[in-house]
């Protein structure tokens, strides 16, 4: 078993390909990194943005404001002035600072920024008011009830939002969401659509099917190597990513709240859920990674049922990439369910940015359960299928 | 041991390419004479374990083979007409891959390797890619992984295609060392493959065995069948087109000519001994094509 592995290794990874697609792979991962921080103005801005953000955390007290801060303490401390959770820029304040005299424009971000983490710290408490209205309209069904009594419960465990400097979390969600599945989509066709299907093709199945172990060992040998390459993949992808993060931008803000990202406070503004960076990071990892194995999956069974390795790169990336893509350039009209597809668990985002519970036999169940219990059931039902294929394939031709 | 082929059916829509064909198999060597397209492939997939019957089928001492499952494949040594390799990798690659999947300990797969590339004359080519390899030693690669597991059951389908004269020879020679105390069932659709070392040949046709026996008896089919004349061109002219040819050479003062054929062919004609492959051409009617 263990000699066989080493050989389905091999042939998943062969040297050219691999090494190809590896130098592609880090190229873009620069690219989509350094090209964020350039269009953002990174590295000018990276100074400000520290100090801004801690001092929303409160930890510090920045000199260089301390003219501005009475008179801004006076504005962020008053009550009416918020911002509306749907985040209409309220000009009364804005007239306020400025008539005030701010002289700086990083202040002037400053103040913004406080002020949205203040609206998202007060959103769970609008949230829930606006629930409870809800919950006494006269027209509601049971489930309806239900579900709005499971989101007040899980909104009212939110405790005041921790902020901090957490720039390298908001570069991996960002990452996560907008690069990461559309990569590693690809590089798990490319790589695991020919472990079977490369065999028919090569005209090496009739080989394999006649040796003692070709029915059995080898199919368990093929799916081992397929978990092993993935992981490799998987890891060498984030790793890279996470680690250039890491090295630019710092490790820290791990026990912020994932609700202040940075520069994309909108994403999960009204999401139930209450974790930390870390454990965000950490969540999302997981919950990517068990799409990736679930999808590798499929493209095995897809890989054992077809002679033709671009047809099974053409059905895996219609599965994979085109729900993807229709969410990303038309993101409206699709019912919640769509998330469960295995790109958008891979993408994590829409799992977690908002409450969407479904009623099944008087529990309340979340998307994300049900995305993880579909992953499971389907990975069973392909890799049986792939097994299946496979063993009674018919050397015909 | 005795693998029994029974009644062993195989319907592609509605061609038959194998039809209830029958054969009893004790150690030995077989030789399964046809012409293209007489199903031969088809019956060796089969008895290779990778293609199903529509019906009938293959027992070793009574047992199905399917249902023997890995402990036939344990024992099997089977050669494709036609089969593939990685392009990446070397001779010794392959066959330690191939010695992986039939289960062999890793250090018997060594030496099983290296004697066998020496056996078939690749042992230079051992860290050469077999993408850089022509036709001849890809096939004599092929016929090395048959032999990895050292099998007691061996189905070589077509094996000296691509081999040159001299590889057809060694070829032979290995068969004959070989064969000892194994069943070996090779296809071919030229008959001097098998002359020499089939102890049994077995003929062909549609998909259904048409005679089964010793190269002597074989040849002796077309007993007082053959015949030999010297005519000139125009006679043979004539004569070529009524009867099957089995040879023809122009020879100084005429052409002289094999000639298969139930009645004398040619007042000047004397019979002649009969090979199988005159016995082939009399049942195929088809002239080999070499
Ligand atoms: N996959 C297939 N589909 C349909 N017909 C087939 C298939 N494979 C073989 N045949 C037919 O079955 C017959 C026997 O083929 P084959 O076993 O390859 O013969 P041989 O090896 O003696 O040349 C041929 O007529 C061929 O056309
Ligand atoms: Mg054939």
């Amino acid at each position: 078993m263990k000699s066989i592995l080493f050989f389905e290794l091999k042939k998943i990874f062969s040297i050219k390909k691999t090494a190809i697609c590896a130098g592609l792979v880090l190229l873009i991962l620069c690219v989509t990194f350094f090209g964020r921080a350039i269009a953002n103005n990174l590295f000018a801005n990276l100074p400000h943005i520290k100090e801004q953000l801690t001092y929303a955390s409160g930890e510090v007290t920045s000199e260089r404001f301390a003219e501005d801060e009475k008179r801004f303490g006076e504005i962020i401390n008053n009550p009416d002035n918020t911002l509306d959770s749907d985040f209409e820029s309220d000009n009364r304040i804005y007239e306020g600072i400025f008539d005030g005299g701010a002289t700086h424009q990083d202040v002037r971000d400053m103040l913004e920024s406080i002020l949205y983490i203040k609206a998202i710290n007060d959103m769970p408490h609008k949230m829930i008011a606006t629930l409870y209205r809800e919950l006494a309209e006269p027209t509601i069904s049971p489930e309806q009830t239900l579900l709005i009594q499971k989101n007040i419960d899980m909104l009212a465990q939110k405790g005041n939002l921790v902020i901090a400097y957490n720039l390298f979390y908001d570069y991996y969600n960002n990452f996560l969401i907008n690069i990461f599945p559309y990569i590693i989509g690809f590089l798990i066709i490319f790589f695991i659509a020919p472990v079977f299907a490369g065999e028919y093709s090569a005209k090496m199945d009739s080989l394999i099917l006649s040796s003692k172990k070709g029915k059995q060992g080898v199919i368990a040998a093929k799916l081992t190597a397929s978990m092993l390459a993935v992981t490799i993949i998987y890891v060498f992808v984030m790793g890279f990513y996470i680690l250039l993060c890491g090295a630019v931008l710092g490790f820290s803000g791990g026990e912020s709240s994932f609700l202040t990202m940075y520069s994309d406070l909108y994403q999960y503004m009204g999401s139930p859920y209450n974790l930390t960076m870390l454990q965000f990071l950490l969540t999302t990892l997981g919950i990517s990674y068990a799409a990736c194995i679930g999808f590798s999956i499929f493209t095995l069974c897809v890989s054992a049922n077809s002679s033709n390795n671009l047809v099974v790169f053409a059905i895996c990336l219609m599965v994979f990439h085109v729900p993807l893509l229709m969410i990303a350039f038309a993101d409206a009209g699709f019912p919640p369910i769509i998330n469960i597809v295995y790109g958008r668990v891979a993408q994590v985002a829409s799992l977690l940015d908002r409450f969407n519970g479904f009623v099944i036999l008087g529990n309340v169940v979340m998307l994300k359960e049900i995305a993880f219990v579909c992953l499971i059931i389907t990975s069973v039902f392909f890799g049986f299928g792939a097994w299946r294929s496979f063993k009674r394939r018919q050397v015909v031709n | 041991m005795e693998l029994f082929i029974d009644r062993l059916t195989k319907q592609y829509g509605k061609k038959l390419a194998v039809d209830c064909f029958s054969l009893k198999l004790g150690k030995g060597v077989y030789g399964l004479l046809g012409p293209n397209g007489s199903g031969k492939t088809t019956l060796m997939r089969m008895m290779a374990d990778v293609l199903r019957p529509t019906s009938g089928e293959i027992t070793l001492d009574g047992v199905d083979i399917r249902k023997l499952d890995e402990a036939y494949r344990d024992i099997l040594g089977y050669l494709p007409q036609d089969f593939g390799y990685y392009r990446d990798f070397t001779a010794t690659d392959y066959l330690m891959y191939l010695s992986a999947i039939k289960g062999l300990e890793k250090s018997r797969a060594k030496q099983r390797t290296a004697e066998l590339l020496t056996l078939v004359g690749l042992e230079n080519e051992a860290k050469n890619k077999v993408k850089s390899f022509s036709g001849g030693m890809r096939q004599r690669l092929g016929i090395a992984q048959a032999l990895l597991n050292d099998p007691e059951i061996l189905i070589l389908d077509e094996p000296t295609a691509g081999l040159d004269p001299k590889e057809r020879i060694r070829f032979r020679n290995l068969i004959s060392d070989i064969s000892g105390e194994r069943i070996v069932l090779l296809s071919t659709h030229i008959v001097s493959d098998v002359e020499y070392v089939a102890n049994q040949i077995i003929l062909m046709r549609k998909g259904e065995m048409i005679m089964q026996g010793t190269v002597d008896q074989i040849a002796a089919l077309t007993n007082g069948k053959v015949w030999t004349a010297v005519l000139n061109p125009k006679e043979a002219e004539i004569v070529k087109t009524k009867h099957v040819i089995a040879n023809l050479r122009h020879i100084d003062g005429g052409v002289e000519l094999r000639i298969v054929s139930d009645e004398k062919p040619h007042e000047k004609a004397t019979p002649t001994t009969p090979s199988v492959e005159d016995s082939y051409l009399y049942y195929f009617n088809e002239v080999n094509t070499l």
